[in-house]
């Protein structure tokens, strides 16, 4: 069958429409990135005003600096105007349980942004109270690896755990070199530890020390009669020489108090215990889309100058971070989500009863 | 007096005030069948199963009682006495001592803790260390985590609560009965054995009943003092459970805990109620006769003057001079030439800087809004318990005390609960009057029973002429009732106002970023490791109570101490 030109031409018209009709179907389906931004910014010019729920900033910068410095970043880089309030009256565990409390019985939580750790947050997580973002379609400088809980997290920095010791009371020779020397008779009542314990789970991951020997590790400890205490408290006993050894804390803080001329340092073990910083937007937030604008903002260069300052916290997973050179060459207990998804939250309770001694 | 219509206007006030207490009571009971988070949880008697048979919480019920008993015996042990000095003797400053009272009383327990875990702690407690440094000592002779360390600190700190209820009954006793006694040939120790004592019984018991409430649920000392050492009571037991760090607090067993306790107040309500039937006996204040002199202390001033001071530099100069200490140092050390080259004003000048107004302000509130409607609630409420036959007056009076044994924690997670129901209606979640709600139903309980021992104390032949005059009684009660429970009104406006001033379980488990209150900030400024932060507001909050005390003290002076100069 011969074709005429005009049946080409119609072949032809048929097939650019086809062309043009399903590019239009993709198009309306899968809208430019820069088109949901401008709506996401136009939504939080509405906003105003955040409540960031994060722990107190220790720098150099007040709180009232610091807010200031992020709400400027957030001017800068988006033109909204977004009034930052942080909020720090609750432990990041006690945070997490309001908010899901609040969220749970159908109401908007008292935060709108949240930064917790992939231990303490897993609650969150799990009963799917977490506000989805499309953070890497949104903005082109957060990565792959900087998700986090299903990718409704963005990890904005990681601090580390270790044993620290007061450098007054604990001879250098008598510092632990590993977790075990901790199950020393000598350090039976002079330790302190953790009330809260997300942080074991990093451990009794099969590939560092799987679960049996966390387990073991642990009722060993509570054998020890050390004094409970969330961080600053057994910081500040440690540093006071009321206990010469506390088990496990942040090195963030031990720097802070070591600069003001405080005798503490923190033992060199292996596998240091990482905990992994999240922020998210909870769900029902009242005001998401400015809270949203605020987290991506702390992935962005000046946003991980503030976190430094402010919180002496970066992310390991950024090049040349303070972080980064901490961690570079140590073994680490890194966190799995998945795992803490699955076991995380039973473990914690079982680790909890143990130190309790319930 | 029977149930009639010219009853009305009191009995809905008092019914209406009770309900608002029950409804966060029958809320505790609610959630103590529900197992996970309120909203999305499920019926259970899984709670009350664990409640029977959890070995943890035995452990911190039978600490709860060796904790408890000793406690409430060492407080009434220094109150009656102090009470009675003040209120009955020539001692010499005698405002000076309610003040001090006062003062002692609006110091949260956990900042009396951190003082005293400074003073005696084992490893670096400075007296610890004198008396070691000065005897040769190798082991510290004194351990404030421990059980008798918590009993002695809070035992301190429940005297003024006791002392409170105690001065209106002393000073309003009736001098006749006493004058009958001497007369008769009785010296004073008979006087005081055989005629003063009975009389204060039914308030003396009332004291004794609240103080010993209190000490099997309050959280703060127990939380500083012996939490970090595993020595657990139900309060802090509670804590554990609504703030698990695995992100899921177990609402449910906290309010189970938390209504075996009420059963436990329930027993001790019924006993109260009991005395308070046989109250006609124990009337002082009639229509003749005058209140009771002074008595002279005379070879007991002396010892008289070595207690009170004793009583005040343990509960208050200790403590207070720590925090100071604390306050003006960069981190927790003790006292040396080197930690003293340390000392600056930093904490104070950068405070307002760092925290802002809105505690201040938040807190404000509280102290303004509270004590006037827990004195508006408390007077019907009284009234138709001690002078009204309905029936119902003593489960009424009952009822309104049960929030004094329940736990703050459990109490605060009902209120949270009930909060966010009725959010989408009454949007007071969050804001500084849930905290103030919350408060109302705490301290109604005190306020009725320093009303309804006065009342007691007031014979009805007095509200009697007023009706027989025609008078309503409304009418009564606002011209002939209330002017004579003017002392006992204002104690408890003052009571409820320190109480509401000082108070932190409910106001952190409540705690929003709209309501932060002064006793949170100090709190959460302990709880991030800013001991020094935290000891600047505690001493700026005492200063501010010591102000209010200043300002209301010629009212106080006026009301309480007549004859006084």
């Amino acid at each position: 069958m011969r074709c005429s030109h005009t049946d080409w031409l119609s072949w032809s018209q048929r097939g650019w429409t086809l062309i043009a009709l399903v590019s239009f179907l993709l198009l309306g389906i899968s809208e430019p990135a820069g088109a949901q931004l401008a709506d996401l910014i136009k939504k939080a010019a509405g906003e105003n005003e955040i409540i960031f729920q994060i722990s107190e900033p220790r720098g150099k910068y007040s709180t009232a600096q610091v807010e200031q410095q992020l709400s400027d970043l957030v001017q800068k880089r988006f033109g909204v105007e977004v009034n930052i309030k942080f909020n720090f009256a609750l432990s990041f565990p006690a945070a997490a349980a309001r908010t899901l409390t609040e969220i749970k019985t159908g109401s908007y939580p008292s935060y709108d942004l949240m930064y917790q750790t992939t231990g303490t947050a897993i609650g969150l997580y799990r009963e799917n109270t977490i506000h989805p973002v499309r953070w890497r379609e949104l903005f082109n400088w957060i990565s792959e690896k900087e998700l986090s809980y299903g990718g409704q997290a963005i990890v904005v920095s990681t601090t580390f755990l270790l044993p620290v010791y007061n450098t007054n009371l604990v001879k250098p020779g008598d510092v632990p070199k590993s977790w075990d020397e901790l199950l020393d008779a000598k350090w039976k009542g002079k330790l302190a530890t953790p009330i809260y314990q997300d942080m074991w789970p990093n451990m009794a991951q099969s590939e560092i020390w799987g679960e049996p020997r966390t387990r073991e590790f642990l009722k060993k400890i509570s054998l020890q009669n050390p004094v409970l205490g969330r961080f600053p408290e057994i910081e500040a006993k440690v540093i006071s020489g009321e206990v010469p050894v506390a088990v496990v804390t942040n090195t963030w803080s031990v720097d802070h108090y070591r600069a003001k001329g405080a005798p503490i340092a923190y033992a060199a073990v292996e596998p240091v215990i990482v905990f992994v910083r999240l922020a998210f937007v909870p769900k029902n937030a009242r005001r998401p889309s400015a809270a949203t604008l605020v987290a991506s903002t702390l992935l962005t260069p000046q946003g991980q100058t503030i976190l430094a300052d402010g919180w002496a916290a970066s992310s390991l997973f950024q090049p040349n971070t303070p972080a980064a050179k901490f961690a570079a060459g140590k073994k680490l207990a890194l966190p799995n989500v998945e795992f803490e998804k699955e076991k995380g939250l039973a473990l914690q309770k079982e680790y909890e009863r143990i130190i309790l001694k319930r | 007096m029977r149930l009639s219509k010219a009853l009305a206007p009191v009995l809905t006030v008092a019914v209406l005030a009770t309900l608002y207490v029950l409804a966060p009571l029958l809320a505790t009971f609610w959630i103590a069948f529900l197992e996970g988070v309120p909203g999305s949880g499920y019926y259970t008697i899984e709670n009350y199963k664990q409640v029977l048979t959890d070995s943890f919480g035995h452990r911190a019920l039978w600490n709860t009682f060796l904790f408890g008993l000793p406690t409430t015996a060492l407080a009434m042990g220094l109150a009656v006495p102090l009470a009675w000095v003040v209120s009955r003797t020539d001692l010499a400053g005698k405002q000076l001592i309610v003040l001090l009272m006062a003062v002692v009383l609006i110091i949260p327990g956990f900042v009396q803790g951190m003082g005293w875990s400074v003073l005696l702690s084992p490893k670096i407690g400075l007296i610890n260390r004198i008396l070691m440094g000065s005897t040769g000592m190798s082991e510290a002779p004194f351990n404030i985590y421990s059980l008798w360390g918590m009993i002695f600190v809070q035992s301190l700190n429940l005297v003024p609560p006791a002392f409170f209820i105690l001065v209106p009954v002393f000073l309003g006793m009736d001098a006749i009965l006493e004058e009958a006694g001497y007369l008769s040939g009785a010296n004073r120790r008979r006087v005081f054995l055989r005629i003063n004592l009975p009389l204060a019984l039914p308030a003396i018991a009332a004291a004794t009943i609240y103080v010993l409430v209190l000490a099997f649920s309050l959280f703060e000392i127990p939380a500083i003092l012996g939490f970090p050492h595993r020595i657990f009571v139900f309060s802090t037991m509670v804590y554990v459970l609504t703030h698990t760090g695995s992100g899921i607090p177990e609402y449910g067993l906290a309010a189970a805990y938390g209504s075996v306790l009420m059963i436990l107040s329930v027993f001790l309500t019924r006993q109260y109620a009991r005395i308070l039937r046989e109250g006609h006996r124990y009337v002082t204040i009639s229509g003749r006769g005058r209140r009771a002199g002074v008595l002279r202390l005379g070879r007991w001033r002396g010892p008289a003057v070595a207690a009170v001071s004793l009583y005040f530099l343990l509960s208050l100069g200790l403590p207070l001079l720590t925090l100071v200490w604390l306050s003006l140092i960069p981190f927790l050390q003790t006292p040396s030439v080197e930690s003293l080259s340390t000392m600056s004003f930093d904490n104070y000048v950068n405070l307002l800087h760092l925290v802002g107004l809105d505690p201040f302000v938040n807190t404000g509130l509280i102290i303004l809004f509270v004590p006037l409607a827990v004195i508006f609630l408390a007077v019907p409420i009284s009234w138709i318990v001690i002078r009204t036959q309905v029936r119902a007056r003593f489960v009424m009076d009952g009822l309104v005390f049960l929030p004094t044994a329940v736990p703050r924690i459990v109490l605060a997670v009902s209120f949270l609960y009930l909060g966010l129901v009725i959010r989408p209606f009454f949007p007071v979640y969050g804001s500084v009057y849930f905290i103030a709600g919350a408060y109302i139903v705490m301290y109604l309980s005190f306020a009725t029973r320093a009303i309804n021992g006065a009342i007691t104390q007031i014979h009805r032949e007095l509200e009697e002429a007023g009706r027989i005059s025609g008078a309503s009684s409304v009418r009564v009660i606002l011209k002939v009732t209330v002017p004579l429970l003017k002392p006992a009104l204002l104690f408890s406006w003052l009571w409820v106002m320190l109480l509401a001033f000082r108070e932190v379980t409910v106001a952190l488990m409540l705690n929003s970023p709209a309501n932060m209150v002064l006793p949170v900030l100090i709190w959460n400024r302990w709880n991030e490791g800013r001991l020094p932060e935290a000891a600047a507001v505690a001493v700026l909050l005492t200063f501010i109570a010591v102000l209010l005390m200043m300002i209301g003290r010629k009212g106080l002076e006026r009301m309480v101490m007549p004859g006084i100069a």
